[in-house]
């Protein structure tokens, strides 16, 4: 095992690839009386084509990682919460664009048992046809769950309006219509091609002694066979720099309106520090003009051109890039212009930067106070191709001429603006007679 | 005077990266006067008279190196607490002084607000304060799940303190003056029993006198009733249709049992078996086995003596998801179990709870609730209560159980819509 500090996180973890080509992290919390798991396949639910060596494409039906994710909870016709329950422990999973994860919690003495468990229970793939028809109901409740969330359905739709062909314009569960479709072969195909040992990492987050850990999870995988290694990934996906759709209202059962304000980026298909580096940058420079840092920020609240919901994201990944602004109870016309107008005057100042460094320092340190927490950045950030302290190296170097040279190469000519209303009876009457 | 040491609580421990300093001050839970604690809480925590911008508070926060300061109400039965917590790095990874700022911060907020020569808050900050509670409350009512569950605790706790809301209704916010808002925070720090709770890696020595000099409140002896059973004598129903996607459905029963009575963990035990936990009766008979919804569980308003049951279905199966619950209840209380089923449980419990000394929140909440009930537990002594709970404490238990409310926010047929 590969041992790694960072003194001044006063933080330790310990890496190895096992010779299934599992990456396996112990990540060391002393005084800890608790023990989490996170067991993870970097497949998740935008990686609908993928691409295997030799070029040749795979497809899978919309929402199947997260079905997946739904079905392996099943090891020999038994439940295997069920079974984790038995231990005293609690398990749980979710499926996110980019990744599976499987996940429990227990304190420090017990650790064997359930660590088995979890390793079993993910490596063993075997439903009937059954099964999988049972388990449509439960997740078309989930998905219309969703769909009923205010929030979650303006994201949804922004991101419908922003992309003609990257599975991000759908749902991560897919729609009623998919899962419906999706059968035990398409289930099958995208287990045997993506939980792969090779394609997996698990993540330790202990108070307990590494190598006692580490033996549990060697003398369990040298008992198991695997196909020979597969190199898999995501085809990549041709996705215009337009939007779909340049404005959409949904009317919903909601007392206030809420609107969203997406740019559409072009992608930056570099590598993921200079990536992170750039988001950085464009954050630092939001921060700057559309937070409580600008002194204009109260008298915005003030003549409520914008409501305490407000706010901003940026997102610089590996095939997509997007800017997006969020209100509530608001003109869209206002709110509109509102943003563009900001957008055309970018600021960034020496002294805010440093302040912004400080913040995210401290911020970034209590990540390292929980054991989920930590198992969670260590999943996303091993995937990303990044450790965890990569991200602080790269926040401490950013100064406020990059940022403002980013900020300024920023295309913003493609955008999209959703707006969810509340029900008007006149209005749907009025489409009607339209159509 | 009061015991200094009986009211400041140090919670010691070298495994967290921050110090979190929590004061809370507690008051009866009524109308009007929750929603005026609702308004301080938001108005004291964003700006005061010496950070009298946005600006300044968060450039405040950031020389702090990004601490969290935040004020809300809490409610434990017949009581509301308003908490002012605030967390920053411990100074070991910064500089020297930060625990001190941190206090001194907290002191700001509690002791300055932001007001006119006068001693009255300054109008803006009102007035803010009061768009966006009346916001949340929008909100709160927009989703489907937490307005039905409003709702029925209205209906069930007609009178009591259960059916008034934490943050009250949009015409209470509105008609709050600015008197009001002045006496209630006079009151808040006069009257009122406060408790400070700090949590982390600090000079216990330095902590006290720090405290003693900038925090000076007055510490309350005599304790005060924060439990009741709530009364509901006949069954209460209530439909309504919205356009939504899915139909949300909560039942209430009278559990006649609080926490701070001597069954209360037999109860709880039970609860896990019923509805609590993944593996419980009625996510087992009504997901798993039947595919009948995605979300569904129980839990316990265990100040007011009230148990709750949530879930999202499909309209076409209510009747049938209803009989379920009810079926599932009758098991627990005719004994339906074996001691298989109810050992897991009690583990799940146990280790859940042991897990909760890595977290500093519920450190703190562990320790309130002794000084609410007046008692000494520990996580430990806990654990043992659960162990020792046994398939005929939980039927008794179980047996005084009642369902009294039942609240069904359907989806609008769209069918029928289309049919038109």
């Amino acid at each position: 095992m590969k041992r790694c500090v960072n003194s001044q996180f006063d933080e330790t973890y310990f890496e190895e690839t096992l010779e299934n080509g599992l990456k396996v992290v112990i990540w060391k919390k002393e005084g800890y009386a608790s023990t989490s798991a996170a067991f993870a396949t970097h497949f998740g639910a935008c990686d609908c084509i993928q691409q295997d060596e030799e070029k040749k494409e795979i497809k899978h039906p919309l929402g199947t990682a997260h079905f997946l994710e739904h079905k392996c909870f099943e090891l020999h016709g038994k439940d295997v919460m069920e079974l984790f329950s038995e231990m005293g422990v609690n398990v749980n999973a979710y499926t996110s664009y980019n990744e599976t994860v499987y996940y429990f919690s227990c304190t420090n003495d017990e650790i064997a048992e359930p660590l088995n468990l979890l390793l079993d229970f993910v490596q063993d793939f075997n439903v009937s046809e059954q099964s999988v028809e049972k388990e449509k109901g439960i997740i078309i409740q989930e998905y219309l769950m969703y769909q009923q969330m205010p929030d979650n359905r303006l994201i949804n739709e922004i991101l419908k309006s922003m992309y003609h062909e990257h599975p991000l314009r759908y749902d991560i569960v897919g729609n009623e219509q998919t899962i419906k479709e999706i059968t035990k072969e398409d289930l099958d195909q995208a287990y045997q091609l993506n939980y792969h040992p090779s394609n997996m990492l698990l993540v330790i987050v202990s108070g307990k002694d590494e190598n006692e850990i580490m033996e549990v999870i060697r003398s369990n995988q040298e008992k198991k066979e695997f196909a020979a290694k597969r190199k898999i990934h995501r085809a990549q996906i041709n996705e215009s720099e337009l939007v779909v759709q340049k404005e959409k209202v949904i009317e919903m059962d909601v007392s206030c309106n809420k609107v969203g304000i997406a740019y559409k980026l072009p992608c930056l298909f570099s590598d993921t520090k200079e990536r992170m580096k750039r988001e950085w940058s464009i954050r630092f420079v939001l921060e700057n003009m559309f937070s409580s840092l600008n002194p204009k920020y109260q008298s915005w609240i003030d003549k409520k051109i914008i409501s305490d919901t407000f706010s901003y994201d940026v997102d610089f990944s590996e095939d997509y890039a997007f800017l997006l602004f969020f209100n509530e109870d608001i003109q869209k016309e206002d709110f509109v212009d509102f943003i563009e107008t900001q957008l055309k005057n970018p600021a960034t100042s020496y002294e805010v930067i440093q302040q912004l460094k400080r913040r995210y320092f401290g911020q970034a340190l209590r990540i390292f106070n929980s054991t989920e927490d930590i198992a969670v950045s260590v999943v996303r950030n091993v995937f990303e191709g990044v450790s965890v302290f990569d991200t602080l190296q790269i926040l401490s170097k950013i100064d406020s001429k990059e940022c403002q040279e980013e900020f300024s190469k920023l295309c913003l000519k493609n955008r999209a603006v959703v707006e969810i209303a509340p029900i008007c009876e006149n209005r749907g009457k009025m489409t009607e007679s339209v159509e | 005077m009061s015991n200094f040491n009986d009211h400041v609580h140090f919670i010691k421990t070298d495994k967290f990266k921050d110090v979190t300093i929590s004061v809370r001050f507690l008051s009866d839970l009524k109308e009007r006067k929750s929603s005026a604690r609702a308004l301080l809480a938001a108005m004291l925590c964003d700006r005061s008279k010496k950070y009298n911008t946005k600006a300044l508070m968060s450039e405040k926060c950031d020389q702090c190196y990004g601490a969290s300061i935040n004020a809300k109400t809490l409610v434990y039965g017949k009581k509301q607490a308003v908490e002012f917590k605030i967390s920053a790095i411990n100074e070991k990874y910064a500089q020297s002084t930060l625990f001190e700022k941190q206090i001194d911060f907290l002191k700001e907020l509690i002791f300055n607000p932001w007001t006119n020569e006068d001693g009255s808050f300054k109008e803006p900050l009102i007035e803010e304060a009061k768009n966006n509670l009346k916001a949340l409350i929008d909100r709160k009512k927009d989703n489907p799940s937490s307005n039905a569950m409003d709702e029925a605790c209205r209906l069930m706790g007609k009178d009591q303190p259960l059916a008034i809301s934490n943050l009250g209704t949009k015409e209470i916010v509105d008609s709050i003056t600015a008197d009001e808002l002045l006496n209630e925070y006079r009151s808040m720090l006069e009257k009122d029993a406060p408790e400070i709770f700090v949590v982390g890696d600090f000079d216990e020595e330095r902590a006290e006198k720090l405290i003693k000099a900038k925090l000076p409140l007055n510490y309350k002896d005599e304790s005060q009733q924060v439990t009741y059973q709530t009364v509901c004598d006949e069954n209460r129903e209530e439909n309504k249709k919205r356009a939504i996607s899915q139909t949300t459905c909560v039942v209430l029963a009278l559990t006649n049992t609080t926490i701070a009575d001597e069954d209360y963990w037999a109860m709880r035990v039970g609860n896990g078996l019923f509805g609590q936990l993944p593996t419980s009766f009625l996510f087992q008979e009504i997901r798993e086995k039947r595919s009948l919804c995605y979300s569904i569980y129980s839990s316990m308003l265990s100040y007011d003596g009230v148990l709750s049951i949530i879930c999202g279905i499909d309209a076409k199966q209510k009747d049938q998801v209803i009989q379920c619950i009810d079926e599932q209840l009758k098991r627990i209380q005719d004994g339906d179990f074996s001691d298989r089923e109810l050992n897991p449980v009690k583990k799940m419990m146990c280790n859940s709870i042991q897990s909760s000394v890595d977290d500093g929140n519920s450190l703190i909440n562990l320790a309130y609730q002794n000084t609410l009930l007046n008692q000494q537990e520990t996580l430990d002594s806990i654990v043992d209560k659960i162990k020792s709970i046994t398939k005929e404490d939980v039927i008794k238990a179980f047996s005084k159980v009642e369902c009294r409310v039942r609240v069904i926010i359907e989806q609008e047929d769209q069918n029928e819509e289309m049919c038109e």
